[in-house]
């Protein structure tokens, strides 16, 4: 009962808090509607049974990643910027369309997953007593085993990335 | 789960939440108290037996102040932020243990919970604390308290790893995200000293986690009036400062449950005194603040370089080999 009322709250949060970022008016508040959606979906995840992305997406996502977008806004303070008063009318009917076109996509997707069939087995594992399922030491073990090439490439990735980001900043 | 539980939680929330308030005003005293003595005078000693009523005169004084808002303040975050920095400081102690397992009042145990991500749970809650910090200064709408809050946060970010790592070679050593199972895992030996590096580059990170001196360039008067603190008064104010100070005994008391053996004894006298677990706990955690005390009292602020280059360059190399070299030995040995 407790868990269903969480999941309800933080779900609707979730999407309240997705569709604020995109309608505020001011892009330090768009931000914050921004972390507001982490933290939500990172109580989503803790409610699914998986611990480790519940810190993962807090310390990365909304301990770092969003502090360094809020530094850069609160800087700049870019003004009116925003889709409801976009002046050219084309572009606006354009990007409203495209994001119904592409909610639409998701809502699909996720209906065909629900009715799929497979979802009450991978439920009952997850819920059941003893499973580890999503706790670090599982994560860990799926990462470094049966992740291990794409882990390993993401972390390649990261590193020319981080030497890109050091090779454009040095250049005169 | 019950919604039974979910009060007893609210009520453990409550309990520790206005023991923390309490704690976080007297530590303002015994800052005070010390650094008069570290400068050679008596410090607060006028209100009350021997100034021991000076922190209530003030929270009272600062409760009835006028709060002052500068027309320039963008409201609901201006309002909201020393609220946040509130909260943030006190969340990270749910996972805290002040006793073990088997001591409870009345069937209250002394932590409010015990999950199997403690740590991790931990730095998520410490890397939310700059939120309140960048978002009162940008709120203020004051150029000085806006560059205080970018310097704050770049400093807390980059110090943040620092920590994150240092916490590690804890989780190496004891195998274990659990804060109960690393208390138990420094029943023969204290963890400051296989990781006395650690331990050293932990207690550097929070100094500098929570804008203290030698690290507190985010309040440096002589260039910023008071950082994002500038255009608060009153009670908003009061707010940011109990927080500076309930930081600080957070800090300290992760410290303490990860180096120096929580709530355990400094010798097992066999007595099976387990009342006595939270008393320890208060003493290691007193003895840490009174040092953080001292390198207030006794060092000058870094300037904004060299506390960047001492971060990046000094701390977080260090606390990476040192994991390295721990985790080695670990593997080595088991």
């Amino acid at each position: 009962m407790v868990e269903q009322v969480v999941l309800i709250v933080a779900g609707a949060l979730a999407l309240v808090s997705a569709l604020g970022v995109v309608i505020m008016p001011n892009a330090v508040y768009s931000a914050l509607m921004l972390l507001l959606n982490l933290v939500s979906l990172a109580t989503l995840f803790l409610m699914l049974h998986a611990q480790f992305m519940f810190a993962a997406q807090l310390v990365v996502y909304a301990g770092a990643i969003l502090v360094l977008f809020l530094f850069v806004v609160t800087l700049l303070n870019p003004q009116g910027e925003n889709i409801l008063r976009d002046k050219r009318r084309l572009q606006q009917a354009g990007t409203i369309s495209m994001g119904l076109f592409m909610g639409c996509l998701l809502v699909g997707a996720l209906l065909y997953a629900f009715t799929n069939g497979n979802q009450p087995v991978l439920a009952a594992s997850v819920t059941s007593p003893n499973s580890t399922y999503g706790t670090v030491e599982d994560f860990g073990k799926a990462l470094f085993t049966q992740f291990l090439l794409p882990f390993e490439l993401t972390s390649l990735l990261l590193l020319v990335a981080l030497i890109g980001a050091v090779v454009l900043g040095k250049r005169k | 789960m019950q919604w039974t539980d979910v009060l007893s939680f609210v009520i453990k929330a409550l309990i520790l939440a206005s023991a923390l308030g309490g704690l976080g005003l007297y530590s303002s005293l015994f800052e005070r108290k010390l650094v008069g003595r570290f400068q050679n005078r008596y410090g607060p000693n006028r209100v009350g037996p021997g100034g021991y009523l000076q922190p209530i005169a003030d929270a009272v004084k600062l409760l009835f102040k006028e709060s002052i808002k500068p027309t320039e303040a963008k409201n609901p975050v201006y309002n909201l932020a020393p609220i946040l920095a509130l909260t943030i400081a006190m969340c990270a102690f749910a996972v805290i243990p002040l006793g073990p397992d088997n001591l409870n009042i009345f069937g209250a145990k002394f932590f409010i919970a015990d999950v199997n991500i403690g740590i991790l749970y931990i730095l998520a809650v410490s890397s939310l604390g700059v939120y309140a910090i960048t978002l009162a200064g940008w709120s203020s709408g004051n150029k000085y308290s806006l560059l205080g809050a970018i310097r704050a946060s770049a400093q807390i970010i980059s110090y943040e790893l620092a920590l994150g790592l240092s916490l590690l070679s804890v989780i190496v050593l004891s195998s274990s995200l659990r804060m109960q199972d690393i208390v138990q895992a420094q029943h023969t030996i204290w963890f400051i000293i296989p990781a006395f590096i650690s331990f050293v580059v932990y207690c550097t990170a929070a100094v500098a986690e929570t804008n203290r001196a030698p690290f507190d360039l985010a309040e440096a008067e002589q260039e910023l009036v008071a950082g994002y603190l500038t255009e608060y008064s009153g009670m908003s104010w009061a707010l940011f400062f109990a927080a500076e100070y309930i930081n600080m005994i957070t800090v300290a008391s992760i410290a303490t449950t990860m180096f120096l053996g929580g709530y355990q004894p400094l010798i097992d006298l066999g007595l099976g005194w387990d009342w006595a677990a939270p008393i320890w706990f208060a003493l290691k955690v007193s003895l840490l603040m009174f040092g953080f005390v001292w390198l207030r009292a006794t060092l000058p602020r870094l300037k904004y370089n060299r506390l960047m280059h001492f971060g990046w360059k000094v701390l977080i190399p260090l606390a990476m080999v040192n994991l390295i070299i721990i985790s080695v030995i670990v593997a080595v040995v088991s």
